[in-house]
C-alpha cells in the first residue's frame, strides 16, 4: 500500500508526464497541498518509489537555465499506475459515507 | 549573506551523491532560490540521507568502536598535552626576555622544550589523522554524521576536563588544530581512496589501524586517570592498580613518533602504488 505522500508524488509525476522532474513535481505538490515541500522529503520519496519499482528516474541533459546541471526526470511505471489506482480506489471506498465525502449521484 | 548561504549550501551538498547533488543544485539554479532556502533544502536532504544510512551496521560499529572510545581517549591525550606543555609555555610567555636566547644554557633548555612539545604535537596530529582515516574507511557514506559525532565527543570531553595553566582557550585550540582538523583531513583522504583497488584500500586501512590500536594501547592509562579523577578516587593509585593487573607500565603517555607515522605512511604508499598502477594501465 502506498503512503499518502508517495501517492501525491505519483499523481504529480503522472500528470506532468515528460515534464516531471524535481522542480515541476515540487511545484505541483505545493500547489495541490498548499504546504511547503522540502527537497529532502521529495528526493527520498522518489528513491523509495524507484526501489519499489513504481517509477523510473534518469538524468536528463544539462541546460544553461540550470547552471549546466541535468534534471532528474521521473516516469511512472505500469506498476506505479496500478498501485496509485488501487490507493485512489481504497481512499474513495474508505471515504464513502463520511460527512465530508459527497455521495455519487445516481 | 546570500552568497554565503549559497556557498554553504554548495559545501553541504558535497555530502550527497554526485547525481543527486547535480539534480538538486540544478533545481536551485532554475528556481533562483536564496542562500538561506538553499541551505535549508540541502540540509533537509543531507539529514534524511544520513539517517537512512544508519540502518546499516557499519555506522554503529564506527560509533561504538571508534567514535566513543577513541574520541574520549584522544581528547584526554590532547588535554594531557595541553596541560603538560602549558607550564613551560606559560613561564616563557609571561617572563619573556632576550636573555633566554642569549644564554647558551637557557637556549638549549628552550630547544629541548620545543622539540619535546613539537614531538607531542606531531604525534597527536598523526594519531588523529589515523583515527579520521579509520572512521572514514569503516563507513564512508556516514562521514558527515560520524565526523560531527566525533567532534562533539571530543569537544564534550575537553570542555569537561577544563584547561591547564593557560586557561580554557589553549586546550580547545590544541584540540581544534591537533585533533579535529587532522581527523577531518583523514576522513576526507579515506574518500579519495574509495575507488582504489581493494588491496590498496585494505593496505592503508591496516596501517591506520596499527597506529590507532598501538596508540590506544599505549595511552589507555590516560582514560583510567580521568576515570579516577571523575570518581574522586586517587587517580594514581587506581591507574597503577589496574595497569599492574594487566601487566603493563603504570604510566601511559603519548608514545614515540615512529609508531604514529605508520598510518600516514601506509596511505602515502597506497597512493603511490595506485598512481603507478593507473599510469601503467593508461599507458599505450
Amino acid at each position: 500500500m502506498l503512503g499518502e505522500f508517495e501517492y501525491l508524488v505519483l499523481s504529480a509525476a503522472s500528470r506532468l508526464g515528460e515534464e516531471a522532474y524535481g522542480v515541476t513535481i515540487r511545484q505541483a505538490l505545493e500547489e495541490s497541498t498548499k504546504t511547503n515541500c522540502s527537497a529532502g522529503s521529495l528526493y527520498t520519496t522518489l528513491d523509495r518509489l524507484e526501489q519499489k519499482g513504481l517509477i523510473k528516474t534518469c538524468m536528463g541533459d544539462p541546460t544553461p537555465q540550470r547552471g549546466g546541471r541535468p534534471k532528474r526526470l521521473v516516469r511512472v511505471t505500469g506498476k506505479g499506475v496500478r498501485e496509485a489506482k488501487a490507493f485512489y480506489n481504497a481512499i474513495l471506498h474508505a471515504s464513502r459515507g463520511a460527512s465530508w465525502s459527497q455521495e455519487p449521484t445516481s | 549573506m546570500n552568497r554565503l548561504g549559497l556557498w554553504l549550501a554548495e559545501k553541504l551538498a558535497l555530502a550527497l551523491d554526485s547525481q543527486e547533488r547535480d539534480a538538486l543544485q540544478g533545481d536551485h539554479a532554475e528556481l533562483g532560490v536564496t542562500g538561506a532556502l538553499a541551505v535549508r533544502d540541502v540540509l533537509s536532504l543531507v539529514i534524511r540521507r544520513q539517517l537512512q544510512f544508519w540502518k546499516d551496521w557499519r555506522p554503529w560499529l564506527a560509533l561504538f568502536a571508534v567514535i566513543i572510545p577513541l574520541g574520549v581517549l584522544i581528547s584526554l591525550a590532547s588535554n594531557y598535552v595541553a596541560v603538560s606543555s602549558s607550564v613551560p609555555l606559560f613561564i616563557y610567555v609571561s617572563n619573556w626576555t632576550p636573555v633566554f636566547l642569549e644564554s647558551p644554557g637557557s637556549r638549549s633548555d628552550m630547544l629541548r622544550y620545543a622539540v619535546a612539545v613539537g614531538n607531542q604535537y606531531l604525534v597527536l596530529i598523526c594519531w588523529s589523522w589515523a583515527v579520521g582515516f579509520l572512521l572514514g574507511s569503516l563507513s564512508r557514506r556516514t562521514i558527515p554524521s560520524n565526523g560531527l559525532l566525533f567532534c562533539l565527543a571530543t569537544c564534550f570531553v575537553s570542555l569537561l576536563l577544563g584547561g591547564g595553566y593557560l586557561g580554557a582557550v589553549y586546550p580547545q585550540l590544541l584540540l581544534g588544530v591537533l585533533v579535529l582538523l587532522p581527523s577531518i583531513w583523514g576522513m576526507s583522504q579515506s574518500t579519495r581512496l574509495a575507488s582504489a583497488p581493494r588491496f590498496l584500500r585494505n593496505l592503508s586501512l591496516a596501517f591506520a589501524f596499527v597506529t590507532v590500536a598501538v596508540m590506544a594501547l599505549r595511552n589507555w592509562g590516560l582514560g583510567l586517570c580521568a576515570w579516577g579523577t571523575l570518581q574522586s578516587c586517587q587517580a594514581w593509585v587506581l591507574q597503577t592498580g589496574y595497569a599492574s593487573l594487566f601487566g603493563v607500565l603504570p604510566v601511559q603517555q603519548l608514545p614515540t613518533l615512529p609508531l604514529t607515522l605508520v598510518g600516514p605512511f601506509g596511505y602515502i604508499v597506497a597512493r603511490i602504488l595506485w598512481r603507478k598502477q593507473f599510469s601503467a594501465c593508461s599507458a599505450p
